[in-house]
């Protein structure tokens, strides 16, 4: 038997024990409860990942592992279908949170609250109200919930849906979405980027972020972009007409869309574009500091 | 044989052929945000510790009103109370709008009460999130600061003032939602 042979048999088994020994340290989870279809879930849960899935069932279950010695409060199923529910986990140490994880079936009408620290949330095919909160996590919401807030403080949120209210903001997150009819993203220092779907109403801001736009406009739209000092490329279709009305501090504003140019600000400084729109072509106003404003077209 | 209509009938089939929602004009989005931003607020009751609640909700509650304050003033006082750089003598202090001047001393002190709030709470937050956090107050600082001294010069200048109370509230957002952050985030 050669030497690296030897060095590989020593090295797999010292995995096995490894791993062995993580196994150990964790603990299983398995709950089920029968509910209401709008079932109303709270979840504090301080474990890696969190995948909230919504089903065609009136029950919650809950399965995953958590660091041993974590405080689980998972309430005992009743002998009815439960209306609200309270689920707490809390693992022992912050190294041994990223042990755990958990998913969490509910039925699509739910509605839920989940609290997280640096978890990364997955929550899909939810039609019911989601409200998502993490620290140092990253949120993604597939499907489109009904009522939809989704916070992080550095993590990236991600939305593939249209739900028909949202709101995201993060600190330094970077924001992912695709349209939806009453939309509000902010964000102080990530990037919002909004593609592939349509709005209704809309309001994006950012402080140093920059906001790409190029959502189709429904009838009557009103969209309402603003940034310190993050650039802003608005693209716009050109068949719907809508009214724009842009205005920086001191950047520039490029139209590409239409011809119409912008006209420099008082004392040289900053510029404003307004273009008037058809009669139900929506609205777009954008607002910016010192981020130059593109707009282009689609 | 003639199909009787009943006065009932009649009333569903007009309220049935009403569009489902009609939106405001855009002009009124700004008043009618302010409005409801109390109901963002309602998040804070999940919050165990009924002062943290009882301190967002003051603030909330005070952030709303002096922006609703700030824009009704700035769209009902004239174009600006304090001399415009064309009408300032030589020499003289650049300074704010009336209204924003108000309007500041409110946010002082929500972002006051919101920092003692995180102050006493520092220790139960991750290193990271601490970091996080002040990286963005930071960032939401300069903002301000460069906003704020560009309306001094134009206090005029309606899209600075916007510009400035926006600035505001999302550094109000976001200490609020850092006192909101769980322990050992």
């Amino acid at each position: 038997m050669t030497l690296a042979r030897v060095h590989r048999i020593v090295t797999a088994l010292v995995a096995a024990v490894a791993s062995a020994t993580t196994l150990h340290a964790q603990q299983k989870v398995h709950t089920a409860y029968a509910t209401t279809p709008e079932v109303s879930v709270r979840l504090f849960a301080s474990v890696g990942t969190v995948q909230v899935i919504g089903w065609d069932k009136d029950s919650v279950v809950v399965n995953g592992v958590v660091a041993s010695g974590s405080q689980v409060s998972l309430g005992t199923p009743g002998i009815g279908p439960t209306r609200g529910l309270k689920l707490f986990i809390e693992s022992p140490t912050e190294q041994a949170v990223r042990e755990g994880s958990l998913t969490v079936r509910v039925p699509r009408g739910a509605r839920v609250w989940l609290k997280t620290g640096s978890s990364d949330v997955t929550a899909s095919e939810v039609t019911g109200g989601l409200d998502l909160n993490v620290v140092g996590g990253s949120i993604t919401v597939h499907g489109s919930p009904r009522e939809l807030r989704a916070e992080s403080m550095d993590g990236a949120v991600t939305i593939d849906g249209a739900p028909s209210w949202m709101r995201v903001k993060t600190a330094t997150g970077d924001i992912a979405l695709r349209g939806g009819e009453d939309i509000g993203a902010s964000t102080i220092s990530g990037t919002i980027d909004a593609r592939g779907g349509q709005v209704e109403r809309a309001k994006l801001e950012s402080t140093t972020g920059a906001i790409r736009f190029a959502l189709g406009l429904a009838r009557g739209a009103s969209v309402e972009m603003e940034t310190h000092s993050g650039p802003i490329d608005a693209q716009l279709s050109r068949k719907t007409q809508p009214e724009v009305d842009a205005a920086t501090v001191t950047a520039t504003i490029e139209n590409v869309w239409s011809k119409i140019q912008p006209t420099p600000g008082r004392e040289g400084r900053g510029m404003s574009l307004a273009i008037g729109g058809g009669q139900m072509g929506g609205r777009v106003v954008l607002r910016s500091f010192k981020g130059k404003i593109t707009l282009r077209g689609m | 044989m003639t199909e009787h209509i009943s006065p009932d009938d009649r009333l569903n089939e007009l309220t049935a052929a009403l569009p489902r929602e009609v939106a405001p004009p855009p002009d009124l989005w700004t008043d009618i945000r302010a409005e409801l931003a109390p109901r963002s607020a309602r998040t804070i009751q999940w919050n165990t510790r009924w002062r943290l609640a009882a301190a967002g909700l003051l603030v909330a509650a005070s952030s709303s009103i002096l922006t609703l304050f700030a824009v009704r003033a700035r769209e009902h006082a004239p174009s600006s109370v304090a001399a415009t750089p064309k009408d300032t003598a030589p020499g003289a202090e650049p300074r704010l709008p009336a209204h924003m001047v108000v309007a500041e001393r409110g946010y002082a002190r929500s972002i006051d009460a919101l920092w003692r709030t995180l102050d006493e709470r520092r220790d139960s937050l991750a290193p990271s999130t601490v970091a996080t956090v002040e990286r963005s107050l930071r960032i939401a600082d300069s903002a301000i600061a460069e906003a704020r001294s560009a309306l001094e010069h134009d206090p005029s200048n309606r899209v600075l003032a916007e510009l400035l109370v926006s600035n505001y509230e999302r550094k109000i957002d976001l200490l609020r939602r850092a006192t909101e952050l769980a322990p050992r985030t």
